[in-house]
C-alpha cells in the first residue's frame, strides 16, 4: 500500500493531537464507568450477563442510560484519578441535560468478531416510559460504601480510593517525596483490603526512592520481584534506578 | 493521546491485582487506553455529544468481556473492535433519532462555537475529512491510518476478506484526496472573500 499523501497525513497526526480529552474528560467517563461496575444485573448494570459470547439478548441500556442513572442520581462532585492527575469535576446543568438528551438510544450488544451489526428497532417510549432515577438507586449506592472491618466496599469507595490515590501520585509528580509517602500509607490504612493496592504501593515504593530512605532500594527490588510484569513496574523501575543500582552495588 | 499510536500504551495490561469483579483491570486499561478510544470513537463519526458515553461503553464492554481475554493479542487490539462495533451502533442510533427529530420538526443541536472550531481547526479538516467517506471505508481507514492496524488487523476486526480491506482503503483513499481538494478551495475562497 502506497504513503499517505502528506498532507493528509498531517492533518491526521494534528487532528488527533487536537482531539486528545482533557483531564476532566477522563474523570468523568470514569466515574461513569466505576459506577456501572459493580452489581451487574441491577439498575445499572447489564441483566443479560457480561460473559458476551454472542449477540446479548435484548437491547440493553447505553453506556448513557447507566451513566445518567448513576450520576443524576447523586449529582455529586467525582473526583477520580487521571493518569496520576486528580481533577475535581462537578456534573454541571448542561452536562446532565446533554445526558439527559441522549437517554433514549437503544442498542444491542454484539460480539467483536460478528461482521454484521444487529440493530434493534428502539421500543415506542415516550420520554416519561424512561425509568427514572429512584431513591431506591441512591439507596443502593450508599450502601455499598458501607464500611466493613476490611475497610471501605463498593463503587463509591473505589473512586474515593481512586481519588486518594490521585493525590498522592500528583504528589510523587511534584517531588513532594514524604507527602507521597504519607499518603500512599494513610491510603493503605483507609483501604487495607483496597483495589489499587499495588498501585497505591508503587507511589510508596517510589517516594522513599525520591526520599533515598535506607531500604528504598531493597523495596525497590522486592516489589519488582513481586511484581515484575505490571503495568506500574516501569514507573518504579524508572523512578528507583539509582535506588535499585545501589541496592545491587551493596550486595 | 499524544500521537494516533498513543504513546502511553504498553499495549498490555496486567492481570495480576485480579478481584472478582475485576475492577483494577479495567481501570488499569482505562488509564493506559482511555485517550487513545476517545479519539478513535470520534474519529468513527460519532457525535461529538456521544463520545464520552461511547468510550465509556466501549471500556464497560471490555470489562464485561474480561473472562475472555487470554493474553494472546494486546488490550488495544480487542479494543478496536469493540469501539468500532460500538461506534457503529452510536452512528445508527443517532440516525434513528435524527430521523425522528426531523419528523417531528425538532431543532437540531446547536453547533459549537466558531471560537472553538477556529482553535482546533486540524481536528475540524480531519473530520471533515472523514465525514466525506461512506461508513465502511471510514472505518478501514481510521483503523488504518488513525489506529495503525495492519490489513490482517483490520480484517479480523471488521470479520472481512483482507481484500475487501484493501478495496475499501484505496477507495477511502482516492475519496479522501478528492475531499482535501475541494476543502482546500473552499478554504482559499473563503479566505478570498475575508
Amino acid at each position: 500500500m502506497e504513503p499517505l499523501e502528506p498532507e493528509l497525513r498531517r492533518i491526521i497526526r494534528e487532528g488527533l493531537a487536537e482531539a486528545a480529552p482533557g483531564p476532566e474528560v477522563e474523570a468523568r467517563v470514569l466515574a461513569g464507568l466505576l459506577r456501572r461496575l459493580p452489581g451487574e444485573g441491577g439498575p445499572d448494570g447489564d441483566p443479560g450477563g457480561t460473559g458476551g459470547g454472542g449477540p446479548a439478548g435484548g437491547a440493553v441500556g447505553t453506556g448513557t442510560t447507566g451513566m445518567a442513572g448513576g450520576i443524576k442520581a447523586l449529582i455529586v462532585a467525582a473526583v477520580v484519578v487521571v493518569g496520576g492527575v486528580g481533577v475535581g469535576v462537578a456534573m454541571r446543568g448542561p452536562e446532565v441535560e446533554r445526558v439527559q438528551a441522549v437517554e433514549r438510544v437503544d442498542v444491542v450488544e454484539v460480539p467483536v468478531v460478528v461482521p454484521e451489526v444487529q440493530v434493534v428497532e428502539p421500543p415506542a417510549v415516550t420520554r416519561e416510559d424512561v425509568p427514572r432515577v429512584s431513591g431506591s438507586r441512591v439507596a443502593r449506592s450508599g450502601d455499598a460504601s458501607r464500611v466493613s472491618g476490611a475497610g471501605e466496599v463498593g463503587p463509591d469507595a473505589l473512586l474515593a480510593e481512586t481519588r486518594g490515590l490521585a493525590e498522592a501520585e500528583a504528589a510523587l509528580g511534584r517531588g513532594e517525596f514524604a507527602a507521597a509517602v504519607e499518603l500512599a500509607r494513610a491510603l493503605g490504612r483507609r483501604f487495607p483490603a483496597g483495589q489499587l493496592g499495588l498501585e497505591r504501593e508503587a507511589v510508596e515504593v517510589c517516594g522513599r526512592c525520591g526520599l533515598d530512605e535506607a531500604g528504598a532500594g531493597a523495596g525497590a527490588a522486592a516489589f519488582l520481584r513481586a511484581h515484575g510484569d505490571a503495568a506500574v513496574a516501569g514507573k518504579v523501575r524508572a523512578r528507583c534506578a539509582e535506588a535499585l543500582q545501589k541496592n545491587l552495588a551493596a550486595k | 493521546m499524544t500521537d494516533g499510536r498513543g504513546s502511553r500504551d504498553s499495549g498490555r495490561v496486567s492481570r495480576e491485582p485480579e478481584r472478582p469483579d475485576g475492577a483494577p483491570w479495567i481501570v488499569e486499561a482505562y488509564r493506559q487506553h482511555f485517550a487513545y478510544v476517545y479519539a478513535l470513537v470520534g474519529r468513527l463519526g460519532v457525535h461529538s455529544a456521544n463520545v464520552e458515553d461511547t468510550t465509556q461503553e466501549v471500556f464497560l464492554i471490555l470489562h464485561r468481556r474480561r473472562e475472555e481475554f487470554r493474553g494472546e493479542s494486546s488490550v488495544r487490539t480487542w479494543l478496536h473492535g469493540i469501539a468500532v462495533h460500538v461506534a457503529r451502533r452510536q452512528r445508527d442510533a443517532a440516525r434513528r433519532r435524527a430521523a425522528k427529530l426531523h419528523e417531528i420538526a425538532e431543532p437540531l443541536p446547536p453547533s459549537p462555537p466558531d471560537a472553538e472550531l477556529d482553535r482546533r481547526q486540524a481536528l475540524r479538516w480531519l473530520d471533515r475529512l472523514l465525514d466525506s467517506l461512506v461508513d465502511e471505508q471510514r472505518e478501514v481507514f481510521v483503523l488504518a491510518e488513525v489506529a495503525g492496524c495492519s490489513a490482517p488487523e483490520i480484517a479480523e476486526a471488521l470479520g472481512l476478506n483482507i481484500n475487501t480491506v484493501y478495496s475499501r482503503l484505496r477507495l477511502a483513499r482516492g475519496r479522501l484526496q478528492r475531499a482535501l481538494e475541494s476543502l482546500r478551495a473552499e478554504e482559499g475562497a473563503r479566505h478570498g472573500a475575508a
